[in-house]
């Protein structure tokens, strides 16, 4: 009996020591300079194999797919919004101030993509710009019509902004609330996005309401010129 | 009680005719089109290099994002490339805004840019990204000139338009190509003898 027991304990001793050899980027420099091949270190740093030396922690393995999705979602809408400035920059509706707001989603979204993936590499994270994952945070690639009058195209961006920031905090919420927890990157987004965003949607909300109200006359025209004309100077 | 009704009656009628009818989309009026002289085939060669300059971009994109993962760590060529994807989105961008200033893109603007998928995402090396770099930059060139040749075409010659696709964006390619023939080069050299170390350094003066 008590030699199973030593028996036992010596097993579990092992185990523990076989579990600790995965978990130290250590023990694996150990193993691979303790061979004698040169592919055994390169074989450790060229992320080939599962090595534990890179700059994974806390709930990275949960979030990474969220904010890839993410990532898909602000550059397909950075498109949708440089198309949705271009319509308002043709002669037919020469709209200088809408155009203006558009481009400047635009611009935000291109940035905040590579933001985005200079924080996921950050994390020991990759990027993967052809799969669309099933995600809260993801965005349709189907581009939906962007010839719209001015009016209606508040009403599109403040939707595609509120769908930004709902995606922005779903990633907050995986972060925050999976079973492990990733403070750093929920504080990435809360730091980097969700205020920003909260902005942004009172902005053209409030944009979208004050037009609607303008446009209360038998022929708005002169409404929407002078709306154009305060957007460009913002 | 009748009386009543006929007065709602017609508060109703003023009260349409004051804010009825809410309008939100304005006609567009009739203007002369003839200055409006860009040709089918040339229009469709432009919409055609912005699609390409987009795609360029997303390639530029997917090395930014291969050369900053911390298994890789070669910031530099990442931010070198993080750089190029908002150039060619750049030149896209003014593309698009070339044909607005002539009249075009009044409609069909939904379907002028599509999400398209990367081909590669993954590099042996620096030098081998800087030499697929420098192959995207060879077709986009060649596109331009391409491009070049559609509107310079008779009987109708676009001399504006390929006046600019010269003078800047051929301009640009030209030089952008010397840069990274002249980068891949010193790389190489680097590499051949001195390997990892070479890219190493090389990685943190780029």
């Amino acid at each position: 009996m008590k030699s199973f027991i030593a028996l036992a304990l010596i097993a579990t001793s092992l185990f523990a020591g076989a579990l600790a050899d995965e978990e130290y980027c250590q023990n694996s420099v150990i193993t691979a300079c303790s061979s004698s091949t040169f592919s055994a270190l390169t074989g450790f740093f060229t992320g080939e194999t599962n090595s534990i030396c890179n700059a994974r922690f806390a709930g990275i393995d949960q979030i990474e797919p969220e904010v890839q999705a993410y990532i898909n979602s602000q550059l397909t809408k950075s498109y949708e919004y440089l198309l949705l400035a271009t319509h308002f920059n043709s002669y037919q509706k020469n709209r200088p101030g809408f155009q203006k707001l558009y481009q400047g989603l635009s611009d935000r979204s291109f940035d905040d993509t590579i933001a985005l993936i200079k924080q996921i590499t950050r994390r020991g994270g990759i990027v993967d710009f052809n799969t669309r994952h099933e995600s809260a945070a993801s965005v349709s690639t189907q581009r939906q019509t962007l010839e719209v009058d001015e009016l209606q195209s508040l009403a599109l961006a403040l939707d595609n902004e509120k769908q930004l920031a709902t995606g922005a905090t779903h990633v907050h919420t995986r972060a925050s609330h999976s079973q492990q927890h990733d403070p750093e990157l929920a504080h990435y987004i809360e730091e980097n996005f969700l205020g920003k965003q909260a902005d942004t949607v009172r902005k053209l909300s409030g944009y979208a309401n004050d037009l609607a109200k303008l446009m209360k006359v038998p022929d708005p025209s002169l409404s929407v010129y002078l709306f154009d004309e305060y957007l460009q100077k913002q | 009680m009748m009386k009543f009704l006929a007065s709602f009656l017609v508060l109703a009628v003023v009260a349409q005719q004051a804010y009825g009818d809410f309008k939100c989309s304005l006609e567009v009026p009739e203007i002369p089109k003839n200055w409006i002289d860009m040709k089918d085939a040339c229009i469709a060669g432009v919409r055609h290099q912005i699609q390409e300059e987009i795609n360029a971009s997303y390639q530029y994109l997917a090395m930014g994002a291969y050369f900053a993962r911390d298994t890789v760590n070669r910031g530099g060529f990442a931010e070198h490339f993080f750089k190029s994807a908002k150039e060619e989105r750049e030149h896209g961008s003014k593309l698009v805004e070339y044909l607005s200033m002539r009249g075009q893109l009044t409609d069909n603007v939904s379907n002028l840019i599509t999400v398209p998928t990367v081909p590669k995402q993954e590099w042996k090396d620096g030098a081998s990204a800087l030499e697929d770099a420098l192959e995207l930059e060879i077709k986009v060139t060649r596109s331009i000139r391409k491009l070049i040749q559609t509107c310079e075409g008779k009987p109708y010659n676009h001399y504006h338009l390929v006046d600019y696709l010269t003078g800047v964006y051929l301009e640009e390619q030209l030089h952008g190509q010397r840069e990274l023939a002249g980068k891949l080069t010193t790389l190489k050299k680097m590499m051949s003898t001195h390997g990892e170390l070479g890219e190493f350094l090389f990685d943190k003066n780029l």
